[in-house]
């Protein structure tokens, strides 16, 4: 069984078999390509289809409907191979016009189905750049050091270049002269124009039609450049994207090699593997995409009709895939997060009028663990952390800073509440969690000593366990905050809106209102700095008890 | 239309001649393509089909040669040639010369067999 194909020579309709056509086809447009440059070509052109199908037509009869290859060469050789034609025909100015053709051989860039390691692009732009396929492989595979670059332009060429299917093809790709025996194979890609030119000359186009005709070709045009124009936006859009994306990937890959942020990983994920599947889940959804713009860019901007329909559904599959994947684990890992257990304690303090707080500093409480980070611990938690990750034997600890509130209390007596907390899969993982939060303090009349730092055991996961000291002062009792629990502080409310960390170094007293600062200066209290030149000051008035500035300015800058 | 040029190779020549036959051909009545090729097959004047069509188009072109169709029975068109009264007169001058140019390299032939 053989498919045909429907063709129509000089008004004649024949069946023909597929590779017959092929051959009738490049036949015609050879000739059809040489005597385009001599004069009255497509008279000539016509009247030799119109022989064709004479001669095809004598082959056919009630038995035989079909033109076969067979029936195409021998009308071909009736008629005299292209080679014969253009010799019998030769002068001077044929001659020179196939010269000229010879000297107008453009490369065109298509993937090598002859010489590939996977698609063939390699070897088609090393054909396009006339060099050995070895240097382009070469640089693909160089390009891998630098985040799998060229995984992804390994994989848009392949989608946008065309794969070199006819000789022609191979023959434009390689860049090699149309020679006389070329030309037959050389220009089977013009087919389709071909095809459309003969199909107007055939049609009487009146003059209404031309207008029409016209106007359609100047909409077209500024279609096309839009077309163009969005193309290219696009494709920008995704270029930036992909510098984004490989510079993340650097970022990653950096960020990998350095300890805390695998320490991160490893104490955040379950396992090893949900980190990977994390990572490679969001390699996918956004490397789809931003591949996919840059494809889609590019065929718009170099109006590229070629599709690989099997590369567009892998691509769908892989991103549905990544989506799965990262679904899974944010599920799985949020799951670790979802319940939570909170242990309080209440201690009743007793003291004078006022009691100082003061931290064991986190160097301090570190120090007989022997950590083997140890410094980069202070070092982070000086600037402010508030968890960090020791090291021992390979042993992770998670570390958290202590919090401290201070309300006031509903009582005449001044308590001390310590709460841990803790998230995990299961309200008894939670638990269990936050009992092994390793957390003191100790108090002397006077004074509450606490811990700068909490430790939560080693090798437990990190899941946001906190120890937070409420202490709820009685009224009318002050307490003295030291410099170094100001990291400690946490959100006390205050009249004055002190924040946190400039609350340290002071004595704050629990009036009816609230917390009040009793030895603050007016100018520490405003926090808000506003750089205003003084000539442009009227007047300040403070008002100490309100605590509040009022600076009245010039007419001329409130009107700014 | 000369016959003889310097720069003809043998293709040229039998190229001449050929327009010569078609004319000829012509002269005794229209024929189409098909029909002037079976008259020259049998003289082996022509070698492939293909080299016809653009010297009969270009005889036409010179206004040497007219056509016109016609339909024909289950067939393509046929474009049938006829001589126009300038390829007569083209076709006795070049009748003329050609019986000249045979007499002439005939003996010039026989001349050289001689020395």
């Amino acid at each position: 069984m053989n498919k045909t194909v429907t063709i129509n020579i000089s008004g004649i309709i024949f069946h023909i078999e597929e590779d017959a056509y092929q051959q009738l086809n490049s036949y015609l447009n050879a000739l059809k390509n040489y005597f385009a440059k001599t004069e009255s070509g497509d008279e000539i052109l016509q009247d030799i289809e119109i022989r064709i199908a004479e001669l095809l037509q004598k082959n056919l009869n009630s038995n035989k409907q079909v033109i076969v290859l067979l029936d195409v060469n021998e009308a071909i050789t009736t008629m005299g191979k292209i080679e014969d034609i253009i010799n019998e025909n030769a002068e001077g100015e044929a001659k020179k016009d196939t010269n000229q053709q010879n000297e107008h051989v453009k490369r065109r860039l298509f993937r090598n189905p002859d010489e590939k390691a996977i698609g063939g692009v390699c070897s088609g732009i090393a054909n396009y750049l006339n060099i050995d396929t070895v240097w382009v492989r070469l640089a693909m595979f160089l390009l891998i050091f630098f985040g799998g670059l060229s995984a992804w332009i390994y994989l848009i060429l392949w989608m946008i270049i065309p794969i070199a299917k006819t000789t022609a093809e191979k023959l434009s790709m390689r860049g090699e002269p149309i020679t006389i025996n070329n030309i037959s194979k050389s220009i089977k890609d013009e087919a389709q124009e071909l095809k459309t030119k003969y199909g107007n000359t055939f049609k009487k186009s009146d003059y209404s039609e031309r207008i029409k005709n016209n106007l359609s070709s100047s909409i077209s045009t500024i279609a096309n450049i839009f077309t163009r124009l969005f193309g290219l936006i696009i494709l920008m859009l995704g270029g930036l994207l992909l510098l984004t994306y490989i510079g993340t990937i650097l970022g990653i890959s950096v960020a990998n090699s350095s300890n805390s942020y695998y320490n991160w990983r490893q104490i955040i994920f379950d396992s090893g593997k949900q980190y990977a599947l994390a990572i490679i889940a969001l390699l996918i959804i956004f490397g789809v995409p931003i591949i996919t713009l840059i494809y889609g860019g590019i065929k718009l901007l170099f109006k590229i009709k070629y599709s690989n329909r099997w590369l567009n559904l892998s691509l769908l599959f892989l991103w549905i895939t990544g989506i799965i994947i990262g679904s899974f684990v944010a599920l799985n890992t949020l799951k670790d997060f979802s319940k939570e257990s909170i242990i309080k304690e209440t201690k009743a303090i007793s003291f004078g009028d006022t009691l100082y707080i003061k931290s064991v500093s986190a160097a301090e409480i570190i120090k007989p663990n022997n950590y083997s980070n140890h410094e980069d611990i202070v070092d982070e938690l000086e600037r402010g952390a508030k968890y960090c990750i020791a090291e021992q034997n390979n042993k992770l600890e998670l570390i958290g800073r202590t919090e401290l509130d201070i309300v006031e209390s509903e009582s005449d007596s001044t308590y001390l509440e310590i709460i841990y907390k803790s998230k995990s899969e299961t309200k008894k993982a939670a638990s269990e969690l936050a009992k092994k939060i390793k957390f003191s303090y100790t108090q002397n009349t006077n004074s509450l000593l606490i811990n700068e730092i909490y430790a939560c055991t080693q090798n437990n996961k990190f899941r946001t366990q906190n120890v937070k000291l409420i202490l709820k002062l009685a009224k009318g009792k002050c307490v003295y905050l030291d410099e170094n629990v100001k990291y400690n502080i946490s959100d006390i409310d205050n009249i004055s809106k002190t924040l946190d960390e400039d609350m340290a170094k002071h004595y704050w007293k629990m009036s009816n209102d609230g917390l009040i600062c009793t030895n603050c200066s007016s100018s520490e209290k405003n926090n808000d700095s506003v750089k205003i030149d003084t000539s442009d000051i009227n007047s300040i008035k403070v008002d100490k008890q309100l605590h509040t500035t009022t600076i009245q300015l010039n007419k001329e800058l409130r009107d700014k | 239309m000369e016959v003889i040029n310097t720069d003809n190779t043998k293709a040229q020549m039998r190229k001449g001649v050929l327009e010569l036959c078609i004319l000829s051909i012509l002269s005794q009545g229209d024929a189409y393509p098909t029909e002037i090729i079976d008259k020259l097959k049998t003289s082996k004047l022509v070698v492939v089909e293909g080299t016809l069509y653009p010297l009969l188009t270009r005889l036409k072109n010179s206004g040497l040669l007219a056509y016109r169709w016609e339909e024909s029975t289950g067939g393509p068109p046929r474009k049938y040639y006829r001589l126009t009264e300038l390829g007569e007169n083209y076709l006795k001058e070049l009748q003329n010369s050609w019986k000249e140019l045979v007499n002439v390299v005939n003996t010039t032939i026989e001349s050289g067999k001689k020395l």
